[in-house]
């Protein structure tokens, strides 16, 4: 038979290993929850950069579209500086 | 990822064109749709932008409500998409601000959002950015930092019965504390927004004594309905209120003391630390229901352990610690071996200073967003040790330490609430023992540092706040020119646990500052 001192610091040894295995529970949560953060960023940053090349293209075209003899004139004028060059 | 608002501008009194410079900053927003909702007359907009707004996108819309007979509830029923932004007239959105409000609904669908706001001068120049607190519900309550634009979920404004006929200083406050009861997913944006510039001038001279009238009746009405019996005033020292909570003087309270019986010389007199830190607590309490728990090294000497046993009036254990010096096994130790719902974490090298401290410590935790609750430390030579921590640049710091608090409150009204902070030194803490054990106590991987900073981080992790209680005091013993021995591996095993903090999200460069709604 288990002496009542003697179950009382087996309870108590276990409650303390118990204790340390929920902190290492909560570290390894929080280690994910910072990757989760990290991924989210990268995705907004991805979200973005596609965004303003989207933008940078159609910002090109529409300058050619819009104002064709702008477009060309300066074409024209960089002709011009590359052979002057 | 673009989400589409309905756009509410308060704009009322507003003078002709007095919206332009914020509808020509919505235009070059490139936003899919938004509806625009402005409650004021029609000349508060010239003709040619708001010509130019319809056409900037087929999908965006513009209506006028007017201000004599419609305000923020009328605003709402009109709304058509499932966010709402309602702002002031003076405020302009800076270059990507709907898109960053549209990516931070998708990654976490708020109830509320809010954010920083850069402050532009009369001569139209940027000065600073104003940055706001992350929610902080104690600390709203007492004052707000909402600031001049929010985005509101639409179906969470409906579900609490709308705004009501307040003005809107008010009742888009009380909007915030409705919503907080049933949802805590209220977001800060780390990041200047919106464009603040001068308000017109019978804005400035609004009252402000009626405002917080106002905002009294509204936090009395939320405190009701969350059933907690504060008492709410205006507070005295500064525009905002003060709160008082009902004392607990009956939840079981285990006070856990690690020492090893050391004595100090402390205003020019030595002593023995942990007998006069328990006699200064048995002296500051008439709590009904505690215990103290001391855990004691071996190397305790035996009169101090004799002493210990005079302490007549208090329920009063000793568990020995025969292992290496480690501050978290031994807080572990004693709270293993106590019998309170609420553990109080006490250094041995303290005196307590104000009256009722243990019925005070433990009163918040009543709320159950609550997690830990800290109190005001001061050097022997009555400078600040303890006002919070701030996790900033990698750094973990104890803020205003070694400061005269007459000092700061000249700067900032953050002396003078309770609030939410990003950490609390274990010297002193009350914590209910289910969130303790929940959270595996303090990280035995850390024995002499940071075991409080990464204690806090979990409580954080775990959805609960860290409070700061302005007006509880003790004297930490601790000496200003301590060089603190970082043992290898405890910065790592920190910034391992939870990254590199650059920025911490509760102390703000602005804090007393307070302007908008």
């Amino acid at each position: 038979m288990v002496s009542n001192e003697h179950s009382d610091d087996v309870v108590l040894n276990l409650s303390q290993q118990l204790l340390v295995m929920h902190d290492q529970e909560i570290g390894l949560k929080a280690i994910i929850w910072q990757r989760e953060a990290q991924i989210r960023e990268l995705q907004n940053q991805l979200a973005h950069m596609k965004d303003s090349y989207e933008n940078s293209t159609s910002w090109r075209l529409g300058r050619i579209l819009l104002s064709p003899k702008r477009f060309a004139q300066k074409i024209k004028y960089s002709l011009r500086k590359i052979i002057s060059n | 990822m673009n989400s589409s608002f309905s756009l509410v501008v308060l704009a009322g009194g507003e003078q002709p064109g007095g919206i332009d410079r914020l509808v020509r900053s919505l235009t070059k927003q490139g936003m899919a749709k938004l509806q625009l909702l402005v409650i004021g007359r029609e000349d508060v907009l010239s003709p040619r932008l708001r010509t130019q707004f319809s056409r900037s996108n087929p999908q965006c819309s513009i209506q006028f409500l007017d201000p004599t007979q419609h305000g923020l509830d009328e605003a709402l029923a009109e709304s058509s998409e499932e966010y709402i932004i309602v702002c002031n007239s003076n405020i302009g959105f800076v270059g990507n601000a709907l898109r960053e409000i549209s990516e931070q609904i998708h990654d976490f669908a708020p109830a509320v959002l809010y954010f920083f706001e850069n402050l532009i001068d009369a001569n139209g120049n940027y000065t600073r950015t104003i940055e706001k607190p992350r929610w902080s519900p104690v600390r709203f309550r007492q004052s707000s930092f909402l600031g001049n634009s929010v985005v509101f979920r639409r179906d969470f404004c409906r579900h609490v019965g709308g705004f009501g006929d307040e003005i809107p200083e008010i009742s888009l406050y009380e909007m915030v504390l409705k919503i907080s009861e049933h949802s805590d997913n209220i977001v800060c944006v780390e990041s200047g927004l919106i464009e603040l510039f001068p308000p017109r001038v019978e804005v400035q001279n609004q009252d402000f004594g009626s405002v917080l009238m106002g905002r009294k009746g509204a936090v009395e009405r939320h405190l009701s309905k969350l059933n907690l019996k504060h008492k709410v005033e205006l507070a005295s020292d500064f525009a905002g209120l003060a709160i008082t909570r009902t004392l607990d003087i009956a939840t079981p309270v285990s006070v856990i003391i690690p020492t090893r019986g050391s004595s100090a010389e402390v205003f020019g007199r030595s002593r023995i630390l942990i007998l006069e830190a328990i006699r200064s607590l048995v002296s500051k309490t008439s709590h009904a229901n505690y215990e103290i728990v001391v855990v004691a090294d071996l190397d305790t000497p035996s009169e101090v352990l004799d002493a210990l046993g005079s302490f007549k009036n208090a329920k009063l254990k000793i568990v020995p610690y025969d292992k290496p010096f480690n501050f978290s096994e031994k807080c572990n130790l004693g709270a293993l071996h106590s019998t309170g719902e609420v553990l109080v974490f006490l250094n041995d090298d303290v005196e307590i200073q104000s009256d009722d401290f243990l019925e005070r410590i433990i009163s918040p935790l009543e709320e159950q967003e609550i997690g830990q609750v800290g109190i005001m430390m001061y050097f022997e030579d009555s400078t600040i040790q303890h006002a919070g921590h701030a996790y900033s640049h990698g750094q973990f710091m104890h803020v205003y330490s070694g400061k005269e608090i007459h000092e700061i409150s000249k700067e900032t009204n953050l002396l003078k609430i309770d609030r939410e902070v990003s950490g609390l030194t274990a010297a002193c803490v009350a914590v209910r023992k289910s969130d303790f054990y929940k959270v595996g106590g303090f990280s035995e991987f850390l024995p002499g540092n940071f075991n409080d900073v990464d204690f806090s981080l979990k409580m954080r992790l775990l959805g609960k706040n860290n409070l700061l209680l302005h007006d509880v005091s003790m004297i930490h013993f601790e000496s200003k020119t301590r060089v603190t021995t970082v043992k290898p591996g405890e910065v790592e095993f920190v910034r391992e646990r939870w990254g590199y903090m650059n920025y911490d999200p509760f102390f703000t460069q602005d804090d007393g500052l307070e302007s908008g709604f």
